[in-house]
């Protein structure tokens, strides 16, 4: 098992040198100066030279590309010019808020896919089915952004339950902000999770391993709970797993539309500053996610599934 | 246990069975009766596709979506079913009897196991929850059950999956879930044609040993004459979805048999007391559902087929107790004689 880990760890570390590398390059091959964004259209062309000297732009792109891998391997994310501090200290205030968004997001998609899938299993005509095929209607219909504002506008405005964004200083407010925004994100995964949930439920209960378990005169409710959801759930393990890049990037839209102070804000005002140190830190760690994302998938997938326990 | 008070373990009588095929009805069984007294072991012999899955699968009320009872009624241990319902109080019935009265034995154990849970919770994860058995009783009760159908190592075998156990393993454990209800009728639907000829000697053997061990009776489903011979009492043969020949006595049938199919099963079958798979070598194939005539359905492959075959309903024309023979120009019958028992339309 620790073997499998650290060979699975270092299985990682060409897949983040790659991002790394490509998110270098595509930044510092973009039209744009960042001397020049920081001090505006009106600078003098020689203070805009000595700002470059000073950041270092002025060396050879390979020469910058090593003195930022260097820098790396040290645990520096650099500096951001844009917010005036090292960036390991911004991410320490964003990261957490991001992935709690995330983690709360898969949850949710969790908690309407499991029983509509498993209802519109079991009673394919029924009201859950029905109400299944609507929504894949309309959220397949309709972008994230787009599923956000018809959600603050019903349950932040007109019912008001929710804060319709931002982001308060209190632990319990912040927690509540951060539901509807999640919800939003999950909407647009919840339709991929039923379907890809239902089929193996359907395939399941159609099973010789269901109809031998029903001749032992097991009860349709330890049936339904200890051998379809739970080899259903094998299923519902991977798909979450690939459909995480999608939470993370449904993530990065939906804290502009809800004003959460998470990553995607923080990615977003780097781009438009050409904040390289920035933007490369948080591809960095965005791709980080995804990787500890994946060996999560595959640790989840161990355990569920007997059969994967031996490679 | 004491199944003499309670009668017939299973008397089935007039089952017939529709099936959807793509919005066809086909009939996949027509009119199949057959009864089992206690401790009775029942062959149902019959070619690949002659129905003899859907029929253990129809008494358990465990048929596939599309399957639709449209005649039948069925009595275990003097309970009365009238197969056609399927309203959620039959199914409740039915439902009560799988485990504690009947249990089933499954064709393939490589798929009817549970792939993510360990074998020993699949031998008594039923029985513990209808007799409330405690966690401890329960596992203890597994090795029990293990150790019976002929699984020695069963302490280490108790907590395998079924991928890390070998098909005749996997069978054994069925087995063991199969009897953990104490099932007075256990039916077994091919149990050995997944397995090595020498595996499935040995579950043959393990049969043998559970009948006298638990006074059970079987219902036991193969295409092997073979291993009727070895093992049963009575014997039934089906084709194409009929009873074609069935016999309380199964000497009777092995001595001399009556109907044509039966006959030329025993000819393809050379050594009826070598357990072996063989195909048969019955001149052309069994009809698929769509094929299904009037008449008597083994006719295109029948040597003493007449006209009068191809019409109609063939009638019983045994004319002994404890014997059906369908067919109208028996073996042995005078040429042109009148059919024993006599027919009219
Ligand atoms: N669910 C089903 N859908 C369509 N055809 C089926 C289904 N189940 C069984 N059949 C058909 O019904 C016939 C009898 O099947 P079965 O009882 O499994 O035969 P046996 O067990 O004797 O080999 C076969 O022709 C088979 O193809
Ligand atoms: S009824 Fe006719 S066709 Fe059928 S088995 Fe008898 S002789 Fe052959
Ligand atoms: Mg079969």
């Amino acid at each position: 098992m620790l073997r499998w880990f650290a060979r699975r760890l270092l299985l990682a570390i060409p897949v983040v040198w790659g991002v790394v590398t490509i998110s270098f390059f595509m930044m510092h091959l973009a039209p744009g100066d960042p001397a020049r964004t920081a001090l505006g259209e009106k600078a003098s062309n020689a203070s805009v030279a000595a700002l470059r000297h000073q950041w270092g732009l002025d060396q050879s792109m390979p020469l910058q590309y090593l003195n930022y891998l260097k820098q790396l391997v040290h645990g520096d994310l650099g500096t951001s010019v844009y917010y005036h501090a090292p960036i390991t200290s911004l991410m320490a205030q964003r990261l957490p808020v991001t992935i709690i968004l995330v983690v709360l997001s898969a949850i949710l998609t969790m908690l309407i896919s499991v029983p509509l899938a498993s209802r519109s299993a079991t009673h394919p005509n029924g009201i859950a089915a029905v109400a299944v095929r609507l929504f894949n209607a309309v959220v397949q219909g309709a972008p994230t952004f787009f599923i956000g504002a018809m959600l603050i506008l019903f349950l932040g405005v007109r019912i008001a339950i929710f804060p319709a964004g931002g982001y308060p200083a209190d632990i319990g407010g912040r927690a509540w902000a951060l539901v509807l925004p999640a919800l939003t994100i999950a909407l647009g995964t919840v339709p991929i999770m039923v379907r890809g949930l239902r089929a193996a439920m359907i395939e399941s209960y159609g099973s010789e391993y269901v109809a031998f378990a029903r001749s032992k005169g097991l009860p349709e409710r330890p049936i339904r709970y200890g051998y379809v959801l739970r080899n259903a759930g094998i299923s519902g393990v991977s798909i979450l797993g690939i459909q995480v890049g999608a939470l993370a990037s449904g993530a990065l839209v939906i804290e502009q539309v809800f004003a959460i102070p998470g990553m995607g804000s923080m990615l977003m005002t780097g781009i438009l500053n050409r904040d390289y140190a920035l933007v490369q830190a948080c591809t960095l760690v965005f791709g980080l996610l995804v990787v500890v994302v994946y060996l999560g998938t595959d640790l989840a997938y161990a355990r569920l599934d007997p059969r994967a326990r031996l490679s | 246990m004491t199944v003499d008070s309670t009668g017939e373990p299973l008397i089935v009588e007039g089952l017939s069975l529709a099936l959807d095929i793509g919005g066809v009805q086909l009939n996949a069984l027509r009119d199949v009766s057959f009864s089992l007294r206690p401790g009775e072991a029942r062959g149902l012999v019959g070619e690949s596709g002659s129905g003899k899955s859907l029929t253990l699968r129809a008494i358990l009320g465990l048929l596939p979506p599309n399957a639709r009872i449209t005649s039948g009624r069925m009595v275990v241990a003097g309970q009365e079913f009238d197969l056609t319902r399927t309203d959620r109080d039959h199914r409740r019935r039915i439902a009560r009897l799988r485990g504690a009265q009947i249990a089933m034995i499954f064709q393939e154990p490589g798929v009817a196991l549970n792939p993510v849970v360990p074998v020993g919770r699949q031998i008594v994860d039923a029985v513990a929850r209808r007799n409330g058995l405690t966690k401890r009783a329960a596992r203890e009760y597994a090795l029990h059950l293990m150790e019976l159908v002929g699984i020695h190592d069963a302490a280490a075998k108790i907590d395998a999956y079924p991928f890390e156990l070998s098909g005749g393993l996997k069978q054994r454990v069925m087995i063991a879930a199969a009897v953990a209800g104490e099932p007075q009728l256990i039916l077994c639907d091919e149990p050995t044609t997944a397995l090595d000829v020498t595996v499935q000697k040995q579950i043959l053997s393990l049969f043998t040993h559970l009948r006298d061990e638990l006074h059970a009776s079987l219902l036991y489903v193969t295409h092997d004459l073979a291993v009727v011979a070895q093992l049963c009492d009575s014997v039934t043969v089906l084709y194409s979805g009929e009873v074609m020949e069935s016999s309380d006595d199964l000497r009777a049938v092995f001595d001399g048999a009556q109907h044509p199919y039966t006959e030329a099963l025993l000819h393809s079958t050379p050594d009826v007391d070598r357990i072996e798979q063989r195909l048969y070598s019955i001149p052309g194939s069994a009809a698929s559902l769509s094929d299904r005539t009037d008449g008597c359905q083994f006719a295109p492959r029948c040597e003493y087929a007449r006209d009068d075959c191809r019409t109609g309903s063939i009638p019983d024309t045994s004319g002994t107790p404890g014997r059906v023979v369908r067919c109208l120009h028996k073996v042995g019958a005078p040429a042109d004689g009148v059919p024993v028992g006599g027919i009219d339309g």
